[in-house]
């Protein structure tokens, strides 16, 4: 386990219990989360623990969070496969999409198994990708708060553009405790109205034939980078890879 | 692709499909569009001269069937009318230098008893610098204003930021708001800005 991920629940005010690898659950004393760290190998040889994660999710009494190794043993717990890669991703700057709003995320991984993205059934669905390798990167349940991640959202080390997932499971936590039932994460979406507006109206298009307007003659001392900065030669390429 | 310039690589073998050596204006923009029947044009990969003849032609797009794509004519504008580019900044709270728009020589040199000497001149819809400069003095400011108006419908008259420094970003988002910087550069004194390159 990483200690930042103790960090990252502490300063969000969350008192935490750590068990060992190979505790049964649900732990007796009364807890509001369940949160399954990282660690070391190959998922399928802890059968037990993933049949102790399987019997949380049966019982639905808490949100779950899960990274890395932790993200594993929940979707083998979902009835997922896990496959051993063959150099892994490794690395603090591996970009990883959220599916669910297409914004990617700069993210902090090693490891070098993953999940099989195809393995998943109905409600579990895939949650983040390796913009890279189309590699799985993220899981989550369609209508209850349980969700993971493969990368390290607590960084330490690495970029911490994707700690905001603790809020999300903190919030989680906390809606589901006040309500007494599970309520479902929500994820944060774009947090600029302006930008909001402009995507509603920015999805792709489909176009045959565009016309480019170019510059004319330029005379010295005027501006003209836009001209053979290459914009225009990589507007050419870009285009014509749409097609 | 439309464009006159010959030497230059927008217009070279293997790029465009087919290139059009003619003016970039609203006549000849408008006769490639009703020969050619695109569906859609950019205009933001011809500096200003590109981006002047989109704003000229804003409302015809549609009735000749082509969507703009990229950045939309709108935003075009509010960037390039200084005074509504300085109003959306104040919308989002972020810092302008101290400015004011001025369509004649009247209301500059009432903008300048507002913001106080040394100012810039700077000509909207102009292209590169042209008609813009550094003003000390109220004769400066009549001559500036002089090359500015014979330019541009309006200027915008700017306290000098003479000595800061400036740094640019280029930012390319995609259709989701994934933003990321192209490249940046660091501009080396903000005393380049006149284009006719006699202050130093």
């Amino acid at each position: 386990m990483k200690l930042n991920q103790i960090r990252c629940f502490t300063k969000r005010g969350v008192e935490l219990k750590v068990l060992p690898w190979d505790s049964s659950l649900p732990d007796p004393e009364p807890h509001d989360g369940l949160f399954i760290s990282n660690g070391p190998g190959d998922p399928t040889t802890l059968s037990s623990t993933v049949e102790q994660i399987r019997k949380a999710i049966n019982d639905a009494k808490t949100p779950i969070f899960g990274i890395c190794l932790g993200h594993q043993l929940l979707s083998l717990a979902a009835g997922a496969r896990t496959e051993k890669m063959k150099f892994g991703n490794r690395g603090h700057n591996i970009p990883c999409t959220d599916l669910t709003s297409g914004l990617c995320y700069i993210t902090s991984q090693n490891h070098g198994y993953a999940v099989v993205a195809g393995s998943l059934s109905d409600p579990w669905k895939e949650f983040f990708v390796n913009a890279n390798d189309g590699s799985n990167e993220g899981i989550y349940h369609s209508e209850l708060p349980f969700f993971s991640v493969q990368f390290h959202p607590e960084s330490t080390p690495g970029p911490r553009d994707t700690e905001f997932l603790f809020d999300v499971f903190v919030d989680a936590v906390k809606r589901s405790a006040d309500v007494g039932k599970l309520a479902q994460i929500v994820m944060p979406g774009s947090t600029k109205p302006q930008i909001s507006t402009m995507i509603n109206g920015d999805s792709h298009v489909n176009v045959q034939k565009c016309l480019v307007l170019g510059s004319g003659g330029l005379s010295i001392g005027q501006a003209g980078e836009f001209d053979y900065s290459g914009s225009q030669v990589q507007a050419s390429r870009a285009l014509r890879s749409q097609h | 692709m439309i464009n006159p310039n010959i030497a230059t690589i927008q217009t070279s073998k293997g790029l465009a499909d087919k290139v059009y050596f003619l003016p970039v204006t609203p006549e000849f923009v408008r006769k490639v569009i009703k020969h050619e029947r695109p569906d859609s044009i950019y205009v933001t990969f011809g500096g200003q001269t590109a981006l002047n003849v989109g704003i000229q032609l804003k409302d015809e797009f549609e009735a000749l069937g082509v969507k703009v794509l990229g950045t939309p004519i709108s935003t075009i504008i509010t960037t390039e009318d200084r005074e509504l580019f300085a109003q959306s900044m104040a919308q989002i709270g972020e810092k302008c230098a101290k400015s004011a728009s001025a369509v004649n020589l009247g209301e500059a040199l009432a903008a300048v008893e507002k913001i106080g000497y040394p100012v810039i001149v700077r000509a909207a819809y102009a292209l590169g610098g042209l008609g813009s400069g550094f003003a000390y003095d109220e004769r400066d400011l009549r001559e500036l204003c002089g090359k500015g108006f014979a330019n541009s419908p309006q200027v915008l008259i700017e306290k000098s930021m003479k000595g800061w420094k400036e740094i640019e970003y280029e930012v390319v988002r995609d259709c989701n708001g994934n933003c990321i910087t192209a490249c940046n550069m660091e501009v080396w004194h903000l005393i380049e800005l006149d284009a006719d390159a006699v202050e130093l």
